[in-house]
């Protein structure tokens, strides 16, 4: 027997080993053989889960945009870019090496640098016309208190934009002389921006809130020894806009998201409590029907979301940005876009939003607006929770609580 | 110093017996589970016909009486499956577990002697996954799903005999039925734009019984018989605090027969019925009275170093996942060796498994280990 032992801790040590390793996952063979209890998919199409809405403007207005969206005539909305610049100096940088400035001689001409983010790249034929605005733009311009001064005996400069452009930078030669009250306006300049195409078309500029706003080149001359020799220098900045032909009122059954100066809309639910309390939701869809043609642009795409809350003060409302976790699915956070001239439905998924309100108590409303506040044309109006048909809907699908109470 | 050391190392075994639970199988994901055997290892080999007699099982209780001297016992097995159920087969699935355990002995220089034992009484372990597609919004979306239990049912037994005479005892006890079953269900979306589903509670049991048996012997131990009933309560199943009258659990009844065919042969054979067809109304699908025949033969003398034990066995099974009733056939076969002075055994046994019937047909090898020691 002096075998007995180690063969009894070997065999001791070879279902230990054993005990290591199991498996027990299986395809299922159901229904005959899975549990009694199965997951319960349930969807559905709430039309009456808004209670309450409304619509306010002015959240951002066009000056505050990180772009300038400039829309040429023949669409449903025309807009312009309003454009003033830092002062130059009467003295111009000599020597660099020395930082010795000497005064401006002789203006030869300005460069123009706009920095294009988006167009329309179903038109071809784009063209950018620079205007001579008087100096002085403030937040108050409006496109008919400006309308005046995009004359063409206003137009300074031109420039074609090669088709296949965008987004870059687009680059306008002006005359020195385009600016005639250059010394007596202390070296200020104001120009307007508009376009024109084939067909009605847009150009999205950037701005200084973006930090890609306009610059200015100036090319002067300044004597050196008795002879005149070239020298530049350049300005940012100091004030840019863009106005707009002035957008038709959404009525008393529409609300409306988006245009400039931006608005958002605020609505409020009452979720039935098997939904809200109760169930796994995993897929939740706002509709909304549009009242007319979503607007913006000729051609243009504008993106709407959805997002909770963090309390509800109405109008003032702290927006909540669910950012997606490590691995998680951010389709959620992508909103929805809407081409300018759809009159389809518009479907916003709100998964995130909701199941934020199951997993914290934050209140049963959401603020609908366009991404880019500001710095777009597009904008929707849709029908509100007043209208007698086509009131905001939200299609739920959820899977109902899992009856473990139910298995035997 | 030998007795501590050994309920030392007794202790420690029991110590680490991690999940209480027995064989599993795929007739256990209805019902109450896979009702499984309160056997020894040396039972099993013999096909499970020994455990009528057999005090290291807790099947009757008037075996017990064989218990004289303080004994502790545990076992361990191993299941290697596989199975074929609604077209779907699957095979490499390997389970371990520590089904049974027991310590017992006599009190004092009375008559009587005790046990309390543990063993499962139903298992359902398992995890299943299914790629399916279901209609949502007017679209057929891809998931999957999956299935987990992890769990199963214990019985926990205290056992008195009395031994009446030389050949005839009798004993009773009393068993406390519980145990819970983390179940959890997920769905998965292979369209990321739906948020994936999961769900994850434990799920209590509880239930008594009480059993009572006799076991006599004859012509100088060469003829054993026994007998056994039990009765046990409704299950109740409480999921979050919330409890609910579940299955009503079976009645049994056993007897046994154990002859010594020559001195180095013995052949036994036992026969169990169990009303399952009573826990019909507190389980999805139907249950069936169930029956069992066991037969076994052991070969070696009492003091043979290596006894042989070979056994068959059939039952019904009480729980399908269809109609009709299912039904296994275990071959076994096992040996055993002592050391440590005679205190101590180490019993090996090895069972093959067919089951058959009830939408499904499964195979399986369940090797088991087993320790019984007398400090």
């Amino acid at each position: 027997m002096h075998w007995a032992r180690p063969f009894a801790l070997l065999s001791g040590l070879g279902w230990v080993a054993l005990a290591c390793t199991e498996q027990t996952t299986a395809p299922a063979a159901c229904p005959e053989f899975c549990l009694s209890t199965e997951v319960v998919l349930v969807d559905t199409v709430m039309n009456s889960v808004v209670v309450r809405d409304s619509s306010f403007r002015g959240y951002v207005l066009a000056h505050r945009g990180v772009t300038m969206q400039v829309a040429s005539p023949g669409g449903t909305v025309e807009s312009r870019g309003l454009i003033e610049f830092r002062r130059f100096s009467e003295e111009i940088l000599f020597d660099t090496a020395q930082a010795e400035t000497r005064p401006v001689a002789a203006l030869d001409s300005f460069r123009l640098t706009l920095r294009m983010r988006d167009r329309n790249e179903l038109v071809p034929g784009l063209e950018v016309v620079v205007y001579r605005l008087p100096v002085g733009l403030d937040s108050t311009a409006t496109f008919a208190s400006t309308a005046a001064a995009f004359d063409p005996a206003n137009v300074i400069g031109s420039v074609p934009v090669a088709d296949t452009l965008t987004p870059d930078s687009v680059n306008i030669i002006i005359d020195g002389s385009a600016f005639p009250t250059f010394a007596a306006d202390s070296q200020r300049v104001a120009i307007g921006v508009a376009i024109r195409g084939s067909a009605p078309t847009f150009a999205s500029f950037g701005t200084d809130e973006a930090n890609s706003g306009a610059t200015l080149r100036r090319f002067a001359r300044v004597d050196s020894a008795g002879t005149l020799v070239e020298r530049s220098d350049q300005q940012q900045v100091t004030f840019d806009t863009f106005v707009r032909t002035a957008p038709t009122a959404a009525g008393d059954t529409a609300l409306v998201v988006g245009e400039t100066p931006s608005a958002r809309a605020l609505l409020r639910f009452d979720l039935p409590s098997l939904i809200i309390d109760s169930s796994d939701i995993v897929k939740a869809t706002l509709l909304l029907v549009p009242v007319g043609a979503a607007r913006g642009a000729p051609g243009d795409t504008f993106n709407l979301q959805a997002n909770g809350l963090g309390a509800d003060f109405g109008p003032k409302s702290p927006v909540v940005i669910i950012l997606p976790s490590a691995g998680a699915d951010s389709t959620a956070l992508l909103g929805a876009s809407v081409p300018v001239g759809s009159t389809d439905t518009v479907a916003i998924d709100v998964t995130t939003v909701i199941r934020n309100w199951q997993a914290n108590d934050r209140p049963h409303s959401m603020m609908l607006r366009v991404s880019t506040e500001g710095g777009t044309l597009g904008g929707l109006l849709f029908a509100s929770s007043r209208h007698p048909t086509l009131r905001p809907a939200l299609q739920i699908t959820f899977v109902t609580p899992f009856d473990f109470a139910g298995l035997r | 110093m030998k007795g501590p050391r050994w309920v030392v190392a007794v202790g420690t075994a029991l110590s680490v017996a991690g999940p209480l639970a027995a064989q599993n199988s795929i007739y256990g994901v209805r019902g109450i589970g896979f009702p499984t055997r309160p056997w020894s290892v040396h039972t099993r080999a013999l096909g499970g016909s020994w455990g009528i007699f057999d005090p290291l099982s807790a099947v009757n209780p008037a075996a017990v009486a064989g218990l004289t001297a303080l004994t502790v016992s545990a076992s361990y097995g191993s299941t290697f499956r596989s199975y074929r159920a609604s077209n779907t087969n699957v095979s490499g699935l390997r389970e371990n577990r520590f089904p049974h355990g027991l310590i017992g002995g006599g009190v004092g220089r009375s008559r009587v002697s005790f046990a309390l034992s543990y063993s499962t009484y139903a298992e359902r372990t398992f995890d299943f996954t299914e790629t399916d597609s279901v209609m949502v919004r007017g679209n057929p979306i891809e998931v999957r799903d999956r299935q987990i239990s992890d769990g199963g049912i214990t019985d926990v037994r205290a056992a008195l005999a009395w031994r009446l005479s030389t050949r005839v005892q009798f004993g009773g006890a009393f068993h406390i039925i519980n145990g819970s079953s983390q179940i959890s269900a997920a769905r998965e979306f292979v369209n990321s734009s739906f948020r994936d589903f999961s769900a994850a509670s434990v799920v209590s049991f509880s239930g008594w019984g009480v059993s009572a048996g006799v076991t006599a012997n004859f012509a100088r131990r060469s003829v054993l018989l026994a007998a056994v009933v039990r009765r046990d309560s409704r299950l109740t199943s409480t999921v979050d605090s919330s409890s609910r009258t579940g299955a009503q659990l079976p009645w049994m009844l056993g007897a046994g027969v154990s002859l010594v065919l020559n001195p180095a042969a013995r052949w036994t054979t036992s026969l169990a019925w169990r009303s399952w067809s009573q826990a019909a109304s507190g389980v999805t699908g139907p249950a069936f009275n169930t029956i069992e025949v066991g037969s076994g033969i052991e070969l070696g003398r009492p003091d043979s170093p290596y006894p042989l034990r070979v056994g068959v066995r059939y039952a019904t099974l009480p729980f399908t996942g269809t109609t009709s009733q299912a039904h296994e056939v275990t071959l076994s076969a096992g040996s055993g060796f002592r050391f440590a002075q005679q205190r101590a055994t180490i019993f090996l046994t090895g069972e093959r498994i067919f089951r058959d019937g009830g939408g499904a047909s499964e195979r399986a090898w369940h090797l088991l280990v087993g320790l019984s020691v007398t400090p």
